[in-house]
């Protein structure tokens, strides 16, 4: 079953978050938003991170270069990166079609958990893209 | 009407103007509201450079004869390589701050097509004004009846190389929206890169053909007369100061824009582990 978008957690720089129970640990499973792909327009290559990389919230994780420009992805938590989605890369034409479950790029187990009440929620995240699109 | 800051021509190696242009953008996107300006900046290369595409392998260059004794350096930015040789390079940093007194809309991620608009729109003008006629590519990638497709077809069976989605190696025998071509030649190409909603665009005027990429003629060579850089620089500022309503008054980098430049230059385009990262 496919992610429901207007559950997810969203970044200001258009990173959406899924956040989980692992184990008793909080574990975000993090993509990038339909509104970011849709500005992308077509990607032609992604950079992704490795696995066991501690991430610090707002800090680059990755790049993807689009139809003239290539722009970094930035972590909307901290923590340590559990797993990468490495089929993604080689597929990105399936990103369009699916960004909220195959559109899947790592999942980080979480170490701040208090930048997640700093992630917007859906309406919040839809309000600012209007504003700046 | 807002300032800018105009840094005049010169010529550096590869790895220090890869660097100034994101120590500029850098500087830009981190330094506080009100405390940034556009930055325009023309640029020459202090030797013959091949410059590859952020995400190009560098054992692509092997494929390509004719610049492989050149230097080499990454770019930050997209698309295909580029053989620095007989051009005018610019580069526009335009901080996030400032972006919303110069766009009805701006977007935080991906390209910003207006950028493109005026640098190019302001860079046909001025050709036009040096006696070079050209027009802006508006259809999208793979025209086929340009010049330049039909010699990288004929490269190609030279030795050059097709990359991943059947992209031509060099940036100058490919074609997207905004490039510009005159007699069907492509002889302008620019790219974006964003930092934290920040924009770095920078784009090579070819002005007449190199030896290490005889395939590729220049704005020299398709009219009688000479484009010189002095003159072609002189007519961009004034068209695009026009064109982005930015008022572009002369300076010089900042002591820690210089400072930054010179960090990036050895950790990132001077670093051959940087060059072979792909």
């Amino acid at each position: 079953m496919s992610r429901d978008e207007k559950q997810l957690l969203y970044a200001e720089s258009h990173e959406w978050v899924d956040v989980t129970e692992v184990g008793g640990a909080k574990v975000a499973v993090v993509g990038i938003s339909a509104f970011a792909i849709e500005q992308l327009n077509d990607l032609v290559y992604m950079d992704l991170p490795a696995v066991g990389r501690v991430l610090t919230r707002g800090e680059e994780f990755g790049e993807v270069e689009s139809v003239k420009a290539v722009s970094p992805l930035y972590a909307p938590v901290g923590g340590e990166i559990l797993e990468v989605h490495s089929d993604l890369a080689e597929h990105l034409d399936r990103l369009k079609e699916d960004p909220y479950e195959f559109g899947w790029i790592m999942k980080v187990k979480i170490t701040d958990e208090d930048a997640i009440g700093l992630l917007l929620d859906h309406a919040a995240y839809e309000k600012q893209c209007s504003e700046s699109s | 009407m807002i300032d800018g800051r105009l840094i005049s021509l010169e010529s550096h190696d590869g790895p220090t103007n890869m660097a100034i242009d994101q120590a500029i953008l850098e500087s830009s996107s981190t330094a506080g509201v009100g405390l940034v300006k556009p930055t325009l900046r023309f640029y020459g290369w202090s030797e013959p450079t091949l410059s590859l595409g952020y995400f190009q392998g560098l054992n692509q260059r092997s494929k390509h004869v004719a610049s492989q004794s050149l230097a080499a350096v990454r770019r930050s930015t997209g698309g295909g390589a580029i053989v620095h040789d007989r051009e005018l390079t610019y580069s526009l940093v335009v901080p996030r701050e400032c972006q919303p007194k110069l766009l009805e809309r701006a977007s935080a991620i991906g390209a910003v097509p207006e950028f493109y608009d005026a640098m190019h729109q302001a860079i046909i003008d001025s050709l036009a004004e040096l006696g070079c006629r050209s027009e802006m590519h508006g259809v999208s990638d793979h025209e086929v009846s340009d010049h330049n497709l039909e010699s990288n077809r004929d490269a190609n069976t030279d030795g050059l190389t097709q990359e991943r989605s059947e992209e031509p190696f060099l940036c100058f025998q490919r074609r997207s929206s905004w490039d510009i071509v005159a007699s069907g030649y492509k002889i302008v190409g620019s790219a974006q890169r964003r930092v934290r909603g920040s924009v770095l665009q920078h784009g090579s005027v070819l002005l007449s053909s190199s030896p290490s990429a005889p395939q590729l003629p220049g704005a020299s060579d398709l009219v009688s007369t000479r484009v010189a850089s002095p003159d072609l620089s002189r007519a961009v500022v004034e068209r695009l100061a026009e064109r982005l309503r930015i008022r572009w008054i002369g300076g010089s980098l900042e002591p820690n824009e210089r400072a930054l430049a010179s960090q990036i230059r050895e950790q990132r385009f001077a670093d051959a582990a940087w060059l072979a990262r792909r």
